[in-house]
């Protein structure tokens, strides 16, 4: 009886300091009220809103009504683009490479190399590739790694190649920032469009036929490939900087808007580096040779840039000529 | 060849000050989101 009058007690105790302590409105509504309706809570508002005593004031958001459309995304689109921009870019240019097969150097190796990037040229390029391949995986890996990677390789072994590609990912951002600045800087003025771009793009580049273009220092589509990076890259470094620094530049909203067009521009500047790294290598004889040594074949370097040749062999007199390392052919 | 490794070195050591920038501006999450009295000790943690 004793028990069953405290119990009485207690409620009615409780009872009473509840409803001297009404509950707080919350962004204008009090979600205690029975008409409150969730869908027009979070249809109506940015943000809702309660009270926190922890020291990061934003921690009193209880619910961000955009988040589960960002949620959807990153969970259902976001692999989906993934696969088909990885993917179909590498199909695209596996028929490319059936069809076309390997573009070959039309008169054969010459006895001479000329000098195509110079020492800095090759090293910004270098650091700029290195950083960026290691940023694709990574930011792959956060894209779809809970997809492919960790059915492979399991949970422990997911967990700990995750965090430190995540690391990667945000300190690597930093070199491949400097080193898109540096080509921005170094390269830009041979990256304006011009009319001789047209002539190229009409030709089909020398990709489709055998008809060579004549071209400067880059033709129209390595001009694309600069832009690409230049611009694309930029903006990729923009909204991951925006992600690396939560709340510096936006809120929430700010940085889920950042994350879909970083994932979305990397994963377009993905697509177009494996096009460049294919013609740069098995795509095209003699390409590799540019970024490698920097010496390239002369008869590649007048079939695909004949006016950057002439003005090359004229403004040295000739002493960008060396003899090749390998007899001619 | 030559100009790959001085890249990646480069790279290198870019990546690190980045990681020292990183670290001298943000906040651990424990930090920045509890307060004092909430957070473990762990040095005074039994064991």
């Amino acid at each position: 009886m004793f028990k069953i009058l405290l119990l009485a007690l207690l409620l009615t105790t409780n009872a009473a300091i509840a409803q001297d302590r009404p509950a707080a409105p919350v962004s204008g509504f009090n979600p205690t009220q029975s008409e409150v309706q969730q869908k027009a809570l979070l249809n109506g508002f940015d943000k809702i809103l309660g009270n926190t005593t922890l020291p990061d004031s934003r921690a009193a958001t209880l619910i961000q009504p955009a988040g589960p459309a960002w949620r959807d995304y990153r969970r259902s689109w976001l692999p989906w683009i993934a696969a088909a921009a990885v993917l179909g870019m590498l199909a695209l240019l596996l028929l490319f490479f059936l069809v076309r097969g390997r573009i070959r150097i039309e008169g054969g190796r010459a006895a001479q190399t000329i000098l195509r990037f110079g020492a800095f040229e090759r090293f910004m390029h270098w650091m700029t590739a290195t950083a960026w391949c290691i940023l694709a995986l990574s930011g792959l890996n956060i894209a779809v790694g809970r997809i492919v990677l960790l059915p492979l390789v399991g949970s422990d072994a997911f967990s700990t190649l995750s965090g430190w590609l995540k690391i990667s990912h945000n300190f690597l951002a930093f070199p491949f920032t400097a080193g898109i600045i540096l080509m921005f800087l170094i390269w830009v003025r041979h990256n304006i469009p011009g009319r001789l771009d047209v002539e190229w793009i009409k030709a089909g580049g020398g990709f489709i036929g055998h008809a060579h273009p004549p071209a400067k220092k880059f033709n129209a589509g390595q001009k694309a490939i600069f832009w690409i990076v230049v611009l694309g890259g930029g903006l990729v470094a923009a909204s991951g900087f925006t992600l690396i620094f939560p709340f510096y530049f936006t809120d929430v909203s700010g940085m889920q808007i950042a994350q879909i067009a970083h994932g979305l521009l990397a994963l377009g500047m993905i697509a177009a580096m494996l096009g460049h790294i294919y013609i740069g290598s098995v795509g095209m004889e003699g390409a590799i040779d540019a970024m490698a040594s920097g010496d390239v074949d002369l008869n590649w370097a007048r079939e695909h840039h004949s006016l950057w040749v002439d003005e090359k062999i004229e403004r040295t007199r000739g002493e960008a000529l060396k003899p090749a390392a390998h007899p001619a052919e | 060849m030559r100009m790959f490794v001085v890249a990646v070195v480069t790279m290198i050591v870019l990546a690190t000050a980045g990681s020292l920038v990183l670290n001298a501006v943000q906040e651990p999450a424990d930090v920045a989101f509890t307060t004092k009295g909430a957070r473990p000790d762990l040095a005074e943690a039994p064991g």
